[in-house]
């Protein structure tokens, strides 16, 4: 779907969700909309009753704008170099109006972020999304791409998904903050984005006058128009260390006591992966190491995947598994998905030229 | 005579069994008749303007601060917002030569207003849209499926303020406060 009739799609959610919202109450008799007063007399003259007098004074209730942006939940887990990473906000429209609402997310500039941490990294390729029915649980199949809030009710409360890549150069724990602004635009127009509302200057005037009664958010004053969040991500990645090992098993002369590294010796590599503590499980774990020009790969042996380490020590075990590329004279092996603080060994033998 | 008159129609409130109405609809005799519509004869003057007025004030209590002291300051206004606390005004004046009696003065409050200061004596209040007046711990609403509950500050739809006398000349004031809802 284009933007343009997403952008359509989205104003009838809005339109659909704004049916079935509550009293205009909470945010305030209607902007606009005319309070009579009329007070009537009736009373009497040497006990005779009089005529009736009365008198009307009627007053006219101006736009009381204010709205609320949160960033909802905790901090986004993502890893490094993921695409379209979501963070989930509400903006209620306390005002007494419809009102559009402008979307600008940005990267936080570095301090604290909302969820604990530092923001250290920034994002990239922002978008903005909202869910058919208004629903609070974003579903990248279904999810709408709007650039403002179309037609949103007084005391409507919308449920908005920003959307970022992650740069692949982003480490374990590493934290991005952003900021989320919603700016109150004139409504009343369906699928067209109305002027940003500014505020009444000076005395009353004939008209409705609008009075921002918005309160301070994270990087806007109060009473502006505005009201801004911050919300963030936080890396979860696997802290990967690889090491090789090698050990002579026996020569031709020495046997398994004390083996040179002579011709004809046995030789075993032992690659050790490790995820650090608190890394994210790393998956997908190939391993792939060429043989030595100067060796020849046993095929005899094999290749055993997954073993362990004990004292920085590779022990024999681990399952058969891999396979050597005779042309490349390159091993490879996929290990088991590895927890962070947790190691896994890839082993195999060669002879010495 | 004037004054008995008044005390009466209080005693009737004292005594009034508890007033049963629905938003729209009220089962119950009303506390206090105001005095009827229908003139029965004019006091006004050879030059045929009536004496008696009524004007209605509204004013909006604004916080203003300055020096960083804040004060409470009334102002006229046409324009209100929601949350504005105001006070509403009904000036009784009386620029003939006779006294005015039994003045019952009522004003609707719109949905759109809450009172704020009834305390049960400056004023009565209506939850059936004026068709009766009474204290508010006296009357009652009924739902839809005819329960009935005690009325609520926010059910009030209507005050009246009982005035006994305007003398020749004077001006009575009356005033409830209310927020804008």
């Amino acid at each position: 779907m284009k933007l343009a009739s997403k952008l359509l799609g989205a104003a009838s959610l809005v339109a659909l969700f704004t049916m079935g919202s509550g009293s205009a109450f909470a945010a305030g008799t209607t902007s606009g909309s005319t309070i009579a007063n009329t007070v009537t007399i009736n009373f009497q003259v040497a006990g005779v009753n009089q005529t009736a007098q009365s008198a009307t004074n009627n007053v006219t209730v101006d736009r009381k704008v204010n709205l609320t942006v949160a960033n909802v939940g905790a901090t986004t887990s993502v890893s490094p170099g993921q695409t379209a990473a979501v963070t989930s906000w509400t903006i209620t429209n306390s005002s007494n109006d419809v009102l559009d609402i402008g979307l600008a997310a940005v990267n936080q500039a570095g301090g604290t972020a909302q969820h604990g941490g530092t923001d250290v990294f920034d994002v990239s390729n922002i978008k903005y999304y909202v869910m058919p029915g208004n629903s609070a649980v974003y579903s990248a199949a279904t999810a709408v791409q709007v650039t403002y809030l179309d037609e949103v009710a007084a005391d409507a409360v919308m449920n908005v998904f920003v959307v970022a890549d992650i740069p692949a150069g982003a480490t374990n724990t590493q934290v991005s903050g952003i900021v989320l602004t919603g700016t109150a635009q004139a409504g009343g127009t369906a699928s067209t984005q109305g002027a940003v509302l500014t505020a009444t200057v000076g005395a009353n005037t004939a008209g409705v006058d609008t009075v921002f009664a918005d309160a301070a958010g994270s990087t806007d004053s109060a009473n502006d128009g505005k009201h801004s969040a911050k919300g963030d991500y936080t890396t979860s990645a696997a802290v990967l260390t690889v090491s090789k090992l090698s050990t002579l098993i026996s020569d031709p002369v020495n046997g398994t006591t004390n083996p040179k590294a002579i011709p004809g010796a046995v030789m075993e590599y032992c690659i050790v992966v490790a995820n650090g503590a608190g890394g994210a499980t790393a998956t997908s774990l190939g391993v792939s190491d060429p043989v030595p020009g100067t060796t020849t790969y046993s095929g005899a042996y094999g290749i055993f995947l997954n073993g362990t380490v004990t004292s920085g020590v590779c022990n024999a075990d681990g399952t058969a598994g891999g396979s050597y590329n005779a042309g490349t004279t390159t091993v490879s092996g996929t290990l088991a998905n590895l927890a962070g603080g947790s190691t896994s060994t890839l082993r195999f033998r060669v002879t010495i030229n | 005579m004037k004054k008995t008159y008044f005390m009466a129609a209080l005693g009737i409130l004292a005594f009034a069994t508890p007033l049963i109405a629905k938003p729209v609809k009220a089962v119950a005799k009303p506390a206090v008749k105001p005095a009827a519509a229908a003139p029965v004869a004019a006091a006004a003057p050879a030059n045929g303007v009536n004496p008696f007025s009524v004007t209605i004030e509204f004013k909006v209590d604004k916080l203003v601060v300055e020096k960083g002291v804040s004060q409470h300051v009334l102002v006229s206004s046409s324009k209100v917002l929601p949350g504005d606390h105001v006070i509403v005004y009904a000036h009784i004046a009386n620029a003939g030569s006779v006294a005015g009696e039994n003045f019952a003065a009522s004003y609707p409050v719109s949905s759109s207003m809450l009172l704020e200061d009834y305390d049960g004596v400056k004023y009565l209040v209506s939850v059936d849209g004026g068709k009766s007046f009474g204290k508010l711990e006296k009357l009652m609403l009924a739902d839809a499926a005819g329960v009935k509950r005690p009325a609520q500050i926010g059910d009030v739809n209507a005050v009246q303020w009982l005035v006994p006398l305007v003398p020749a000349g004077g001006k009575i004031t009356v005033q409830c406060k209310a927020l804008i809802r």
